[in-house]
């Protein structure tokens, strides 16, 4: 009797299993019944915003044998209304399914809405049980939102995802910061932090058109669209802010020839100094790079001093895009989107209590010096003994 | 015949489960903010509060332990039999603070936007089911569920410190040490079950007291462990969600596989169960003592169908998850089980018993 119990009990599991596990977030609910959005754009309209997504064309990719030639991979829908919660549910009534933003990929805002309050639109994600919170915020410079989601790329692909990878190398590369839906709300609810989001255009390539990143926005403490830094001024912000990850530098020798080497990794220290009523920011960035090409013929030799010249010629580089990065963030428009204030209140909470009111000035009127170690880890595969 | 009598390790291994569902849920709160380098140190103060709030309960049976007779006797003097309600009614409380919580993670972060009450009521009876194996096998069970458990949440743990930025901590003490005191009083009374050993303690062998305290050191660092990353990773974000671990766990990546939580909230579930059908023992054996003609089973029929009846009733409505989760509610929950009963046991024990056995002698 308990030999059959067994087998019977298991029998009624793998049918409750069947029943139960088999569907996506709800029982019943199909996947072409999803609008599994992909990228989020998002303008103005009157009385409120519009909203541009792209979305999954999953009745093409999800049907057995569907022919992802004869279809496009993705749709684009748009709708408006009086918050991007209320434009995002009006959707429905565009495609009749139901939003999903679990895989939704980038936030795009136009340069109108990010005009408007920043918190009020970053709300809905921060709120929705959906939306993740490693969402990718970035800016349309120039433009409309729509504009980046709506653009004509030369392959049928999924253009978020080639956005959300441009965003992710970048950073990765140390060329522009990350802005995810935490790394806003944690820099809007900080006393001192500035919000800075890469910034994107739509560039004409004959027929067709490609994304360019094109440095960054500067919000404003009141979370209103300030200024932009360009992208060499962008480089800057990896090494001031320690978030060196990977990239490179090209360095101008003596000679006038160029050497770039690739960075392998960094870290930027601080010390921080009250001096005759003025903060002195104290950085000592340490980066590892490999050489990957040198012009000159001529060096390639055994000269002493030659590897100290590169290394030299390589921490200029480093130092001058620190350098014309902080004169950009300190002009009047500027802000302190390095975190300056919020190391000050890790260091000497006190003093930073005394300054936070009144940072904006503080941090304009603040000194940096900067000392640069540079370590050669590699030199390539020819060494400096060939002569050319 | 199910083997009754535990180890202390593996009577532990299953009050860590337990204590470590608290912290896998933990919802963020205006009185006591996650974001804070201070709710690191939060956990260090469990530890000494729960090592103290340990003695009543210890103390107890080094007063049992001196006469053989109270020990048959026991369950048939009145004051224990009240004390005995006293505690089933607490840990009733407590299956519906933790079944209405999951409730709530459920239908916020596992299937939003769906009804779960049917759900949560299956795990319910499943849970009061379970209870019916013993204490026996739910610690053996909870041997593994440990290992599987750690053992996954370091690999989460592991794969976020990529994504941990020193720059999200705060200065110690921002707000003050006596916040700070206050804060980690609120914290360290999330761990009522440290109440319940007192009702189980005759099943467990071994040196107690040894893994008792082991367990409160074991458990105040997996705590700090887990708060390093969700402050480390979320900064005053976390403060912003209701469910900040979760939303810390959503960040983890490891190479392709991207969506951790899954991983992770599968083994939550483990500690969620464990907790209840744990709860539902110390139920079935209070209530026992008070009717000692009704069997644990009917005990925990009832107590299950209670228990779905009143969170079929909360369900529905935030405000009335708020007042269980209302901080006097949560103190009390703590309090009664954990000083106020095994205090009153033991002067019961001292002061009134041999008052009785004299008077009975004279």
């Amino acid at each position: 009797m308990k030999k059959t119990v067994k087998p019977i009990k298991l029998l009624v599991l793998c049918v409750l299993m069947v029943c139960l596990f088999s569907s996506c977030e709800k029982a019943g609910t199909e996947l072409s019944d999803l609008m599994i959005i992909q990228g989020i754009g998002i303008d103005t309209a009157p009385g409120g915003y519009r909203v541009t997504v792209e979305i999954l064309n999953n009745e093409q990719s999800g049907s057995p044998g569907g022919d992802s030639s004869s279809d496009n991979k993705t749709k684009i829908y748009n709708a408006e209304g009086e918050s991007v919660g209320a434009a995002l549910m009006q959707l429905t009534t565009k495609s009749g399914n139901k939003p999903f933003y679990a895989h939704n990929r980038v936030i795009i805002l136009g340069e109108e809405a990010a005009n408007r309050d920043l918190a009020d639109i970053i709300d809905f994600f921060e709120r929705n049980y959906d939306s993740r919170a490693s969402e990718l915020l970035c800016i349309a410079k120039d433009g409309k939102a729509e504009d980046v989601i709506r653009a004509k790329l030369l392959n049928d692909t999924v253009k978020s995802k080639i956005l959300e990878k441009m965003l992710e190398q970048s950073y990765k590369e140390s060329l522009v910061p990350r802005m995810r839906i935490i790394d806003a709300v944690n820099a809007i609810k900080d006393e001192t932090t500035y919000v800075c989001m890469p910034a994107v255009t739509v560039h004409k390539n004959g027929e067709n058109e490609n994304f360019v990143l094109d440095g960054c926005a500067v919000f404003d403490k009141d979370e209103t669209f300030s200024m932009y830094l360009s992208s060499g001024d962008a480089e800057g912000l990896a090494f001031l802010n320690d978030e060196i990850k990977k990239g490179f530098i090209s360095a101008r020798l003596q000679n006038g020839q160029t050497a770039t080497f690739i960075i392998n990794e960094g870290k930027t220290h601080y010390k921080i100094v009250k001096e005759n009523g003025v903060l002195h920011y104290k950085l000592t960035v340490d980066v590892s790079c490999d050489l990957e090409e040198v012009g000159g013929a001529e060096y390639f030799s055994t000269e002493e001093g030659f590897m100290e010249e590169i290394k030299g010629a390589a921490g200029q580089a480093i130092a001058k895009k620190m350098e014309n990065t902080l004169i950009v963030l300190q002009s009047e428009h500027g802000g302190d989107v390095i975190r300056y204030g919020r190391r000050l209140s890790l260091k000497d909470n006190k003093l930073y209590k005394s300054v936070k009111d009144d940072w904006k000035k503080v941090f304009s009127e603040c000194r940096t010096s900067v000392d640069i170690n540079v370590t050669l880890r590699r030199i390539g595969e020819e060494t400096f003994h060939n002569k050319k | 015949m199910t083997q009754t009598r535990v180890s202390a390790p593996q009577f532990f291994s299953l009050l860590y489960l337990s204590v470590l569902s608290s912290i896998f849920m933990y919802i963020s709160s205006p009185e006591i903010t996650v974001s804070e380098t201070d709710s690191l140190l939060r956990p260090l103060i469990f530890i000494v509060i729960s090592i103290i709030a340990g003695i009543p309960t210890f103390l107890i049976y080094k007063e049992i332990n001196k006469s053989e007779s109270l020990k048959k006797t026991l369950t048939e003097i009145k004051f224990f039999k009240v004390i005995a309600a006293f505690y089933g009614a607490v840990y009733f409380i407590g299956i519906i603070r933790t079944a209405a919580r999951f409730d709530l993670f459920a239908s916020s972060e596992l299937f939003p936007g769906t009804e779960m009450t049917l759900f949560i009521i299956a795990l319910i009876v499943v849970c009061a089911l379970l209870s019916l194996l013993g204490l026996g096998a739910l610690s053996r069970a909870g041997v593994i569920f440990v290992v599987i458990v750690v053992g996954a949440t370091g690999f989460v743990m592991l794969s976020l410190l990529e994504e941990v930025d020193l720059l999200n901590f705060t200065p110690l003490f921002r707000e003050g040490a006596l916040n700070f005191i206050w804060d980690s009083v609120l914290f360290a009374v999330q761990a009522s079950e440290i109440g319940a050993i007192a009702l189980v303690l005759p099943e467990i062998k071994g040196n107690v007291t040894k893994n008792y305290i082991l367990w409160s050191v074991f458990s105040g660092l997996s705590f700090i462990v887990v708060l390093f990353f969700v402050v480390g990773t979320l900064g005053v974000f976390a403060d912003t969600q209701l469910f900040p671990t979760y939303t810390a766990v959503t960040l983890a990546k490891f190479g392709l596989l991207e969506r951790m939580d899954a991983l992770e909230t599968a083994i939550w579930i483990l500690c969620v169960v464990e907790k209840i059908a744990f709860y539902f023992l110390v139920i079935s054996k209070s209530f026992k003592i008070v009717f000692k003609k009704v069997s644990k089973r009917l005990i925990c029929i009832v107590s299950a169908v209670l228990v779905s009846i009143v969170l079929a009733f909360i369900s529905s409505n935030l405000e009335r998850f708020s007042f269980i989760s209302y901080t006097p509610v949560v103190l009390a929950m703590y309090i009664v089980p954990v000083i106020v009963l095994p205090l009153a046991t033991v002067i019961y024990l001292k002061k009134v018993k041999p008052c009785e056995k004299n008077s009975e002698t004279d």
